[in-house]
């Protein structure tokens, strides 16, 4: 035992099983080394413990979540595609109008029937604007409509969350392929409906330019008849 | 609720800020307290305590938990207070008052039943102790700081410091009767320098 240091430091900390407790305990009722080794083993310990830590403030400045900016990818696909083709078809539809009424010189109708009476050129045509207001509400109806509707259908395609919890992983995949399919399925049949609408307002277009033609080559008639009759 | 090192560990890694603030807030005393005790200077602790939890915050990912939270940030403070003293090229260096002196003491708060002598002797043996632990070799000075001020069981500290369990209680042992023999030494030459100054006067 004297020679056991080991035994006696489990013993001076307490880490060791009551058999080597009991040991030790039995060696030193005899050992007085070993009894005097002890006691100043126990007596360094109790100087240690005047050892002190002068006081400090915290050094770690705590992190602070920085604020998210909205992720894009958050934003579903189908929404982006569609906010985008609406803002395209806004645009083209502003541009069409704002060619149509602005294009060529913008002479009053005296003018024009001035003119006329020179050339046999006729004026180009002109839209009124309300009536292009009210066709650019039409389409706007149209679209909002559509969207609404492609929401619901992807409202629905959507599983809830929780629902994925217990599935197997293939039925995720399966889960996610089906639900990517849905939205492509969606982007494609807005952009054919975008493709449609844009189709149909350049007949519309088409059809009141031929009015329009029409209107003016009737004016040019009755201005030629009544210079005629002077 | 008090969650758990492990918990807080985990939560930290997948992105949870505020655990990691809370860790730190849990450690920091203990992890400045050995960084202290080892360098021997405030500033030198502040910095490597500073380091010790960017370096955990950093490593994280790659605790894999297979010994505890405390002492992987033990051992990443003792690694950094050696490559420090190591940079500096010098011993850790105490902060050894060259006398106590009274009017100092007159802003210490001494125990309610603790007289100033009894305060000026617990200050004298803080030095003396922090002295005599400075002179010891690194492995059983660290083997000591962990045991004595940490509570670190043996095996813990084995864990730690990676080496054996007879390792630790071997460095253990020569440490403490190092220790003992110093300080019995200094004790012995106060009580020779009182008896010198009671004669005298």
């Amino acid at each position: 035992m004297c020679d056991d240091r080991e035994r006696l430091l489990g013993y001076l900390y307490n880490e060791c099983d009551d058999e080597e407790r009991r040991g030790v305990e039995r060696h030193l009722e005899t050992c007085e080394t070993c009894q005097e080794e002890l006691r100043g083993l126990r007596a360094t310990r109790q100087d240690l413990l005047a050892w002190d830590v002068p006081e400090h403030g915290s050094v770690w400045k705590p992190f602070v979540p920085a604020k998210m900016a909205p992720r894009w990818r958050d934003i579903p696909a189908w929404a982006m595609a569609a906010a985008a083709s609406l803002m395209f078809v806004v645009g083209a539809a502003g541009g069409v109008v704002t060619h149509a009424m602005f294009e060529g010189t913008g002479a009053s109708a005296g003018q024009v029937a001035s003119n006329a009476a020179s050339t046999a050129q006729p004026a180009t045509p002109r839209v009124a604007p309300a009536e292009l207001s009210a066709m650019e509400q039409r389409m706007l109806r149209d679209m909002r409509a559509e969207l609404a509707s492609l929401q619901q259908q992807s409202a629905r395609a959507t599983l809830p969350p929780t629902q994925l919890v217990g599935m197997r992983p293939q039925e995720v995949t399966d889960q996610i392929n089906t639900s990517e399919q849905r939205q492509f399925d969606s982007i494609f049949t807005m952009n054919n409906y975008l493709v449609k609408m844009k189709n149909s307002t350049d007949a519309r277009i088409d059809a009141l330019s031929q009015k329009v033609d029409a209107l003016n080559n009737l004016l040019n008639t009755l201005l030629t008849q009544q210079q005629g009759g002077r | 609720m008090t969650r758990t090192d492990e918990e807080l560990v985990a939560r930290a890694t997948a992105g949870d800020l505020d655990s990691f603030n809370q860790l730190v807030s849990r450690w920091e005393r203990p992890i400045y307290a050995l960084a202290y005790r080892t360098l021997g200077r405030e500033e030198d602790a502040r910095d490597v305590v500073q380091e010790a939890f960017l370096r955990a915050f950093r490593g994280l990912k790659g605790f894999k938990g297979e010994a505890k939270f405390s002492s992987w940030l033990y051992r990443i403070t003792l690694n950094l207070c050696r490559d420090w003293i190591r940079r500096e090229r010098r011993a850790p260096i105490v902060q050894v008052p060259e006398g106590t002196d009274p009017i100092d003491l007159a802003d210490t708060q001494a125990a309610p039943t603790e007289s100033v002598e009894e305060l000026v002797s617990r200050r004298e043996l803080s030095s003396a102790v922090a002295k005599a632990m400075a002179e010891l070799p690194e492995e059983q000075r660290t083997a000591i700081l962990l045991k004595e001020y940490h509570g670190l069981t043996f095996q813990e500290i084995a864990d730690t410091l990676h080496c054996p369990l007879s390792t630790v209680k071997t460095r253990l042992y020569q440490g403490l009767s190092v220790l003992r023999r110093r300080l019995e030494r200094r004790q012995a030459e106060e009580a020779s320098l009182r008896r010198a100054t009671w004669e005298s006067s």
